[in-house]
């Protein structure tokens, strides 16, 4: 065994002291520069990724989910059906505070502004603001508010914009079915303004999809239609 | 990485890790390379280097893994390039028995499996005990014994039909 050990401590004189250091810091910081830029590359890979993502499962979330479906975090209320209290807001306990506050004035507002005149009752219908969904944060806040009018779901898209100099103040900027007249009906639309005048929109018999749009058209387009004063 | 401490580090040890390669290899340019190869690997840990209990055991670890995985890139053995044998031997020695017995002992070396060399350049140069070389080379103390003993009875053998060569040459 000493002879093997004597044998490789000889041959092992032959070695020469490689100079091999500076080529291994420069190689080693090469590396260091690479992997810095491989980090930042999947960083910013992962950035745009979520964003594309985002951007493409938040319109989703705001946009034709059914109402209640829990893989939706827009749905914030969702309507407790025919016949259930007044103010009943199953899906309410999902809210954040901000967006609670909110719908809280737009429940506040929306009776005034949407009432359902069905044949032979004259009712006001805060149960009828069956789902609210939250699109955007502040200082933006755009909500669907869907609304069902002698069994026909209306959507309004409402837009709040808050500002500084301003009380917040809200515009219905769209208006249209989401589902097909159920029966023959009227419906009669009514818009409070800030100074407490009404305006009235009334669509009798049979509703169609264009009287619905005109109807809409007509909500959207008067220029005094202020829904929260 | 801070090169100061590494740069030191390299050139308390770069003789000793030098006179390693070159037994694993048994020839210069692949020891330089894997020397080279072992300490960019320490390079790019070397806070994990510096903060181990053994950093010298660590770049140990990484230079005879170096040495036993390159077989993906391995070069050609020594006995298949005899002119590199001749080459290397170094100026300025004319004690004719000491070269032989150099060139028979890295001729038979490289017949070795990479392995049997590793083990045989732990045990019988670093000086390390069965166990450590197990540790060293990831394997059981049983395989470093059997390894051991394969690899003297193939250098005893080797080294024997070298010795009748030499004595037929002459």
């Amino acid at each position: 065994m000493n002879e093997v050990a004597h044998m490789l401590a000889e041959l092992a004189d032959d070695a020469r002291s490689y100079d091999v250091l500076d080529a291994v810091l420069v190689r080693a910081r090469r590396r260091a520069r690479q992997r810095r830029v491989l980090l930042v590359a999947t960083a910013a890979g992962l950035v745009v990724t979520a964003a594309a993502w985002l951007s493409v499962a938040g319109p989703r979330a705001d946009r034709g989910q059914p109402v209640g479906d829990p893989g939706c975090p827009a749905v914030l209320a969702e309507s407790p059906g025919p016949g259930a209290p007044t103010g009943t807001r199953p899906g309410a306990g999902r809210l954040t505070e901000p967006c609670a506050a909110a719908i809280a004035r737009l429940s506040a507002a929306l009776p005034g502004v949407l009432r359902d005149s069905a044949p032979g009752a004259a009712l006001p219908v805060p149960p009828s603001l069956v789902q609210l969904r939250w699109r955007t944060a502040l200082p933006t806040y755009e909500a669907d508010a869907v609304a069902v009018v002698g069994g026909v779901r209306l959507t309004f898209t409402i837009q709040l914009y808050y500002d500084r100099d301003e009380p917040p103040v809200g515009t219905p900027m769209s208006f249209g079915p989401s589902g097909e007249p159920a029966e023959p009906t009227l419906y009669r639309s009514t818009n409070q303004h800030a100074d407490g005048t009404e305006v009235s929109v009334d669509v009798s018999g049979p509703a169609s999809m264009d009287e619905l749009r005109t109807l809409g058209s007509a909500v959207a387009r008067d220029p005094r239609l202020t829904l929260f004063p | 990485m801070r090169d100061e401490e590494f740069t030191e580090f390299v050139r308390a040890r770069l003789a000793h890790l030098s006179r390693v390669a070159y037994l694993l290899t048994g020839d210069h340019h692949a020891a330089e390379d894997l020397v080279q190869t072992a300490l960019l690997r320490v390079a790019t840990r070397w806070s994990r280097v510096r903060a181990a209990e053994d950093p010298v055991g660590y770049v140990r670890k990484i230079i005879y893994h170096e040495h036993v995985s390159a077989w993906r890139r391995r070069r050609p053995a020594l006995s298949d390039r005899p002119e590199a044998a001749l080459l290397s031997v170094p100026a300025g020695r004319d004690e004719a028995g000491d070269v032989v017995t150099r060139l028979m002992v890295r001729d038979a070396l490289a017949r070795l499996t990479r392995k049997q060399r590793a083990v045989l350049v732990l045990r019988y140069f670093e000086d390390l005990t069965e166990t450590q070389t197990a540790a060293i080379l990831d394997c059981s103390v049983g395989n470093v014994k059997s390894q051991t003993y394969r690899a003297l009875a193939r250098l005893r053998e080797i080294t024997g039909a070298l010795d009748q060569a030499q004595e037929v040459r002459r």
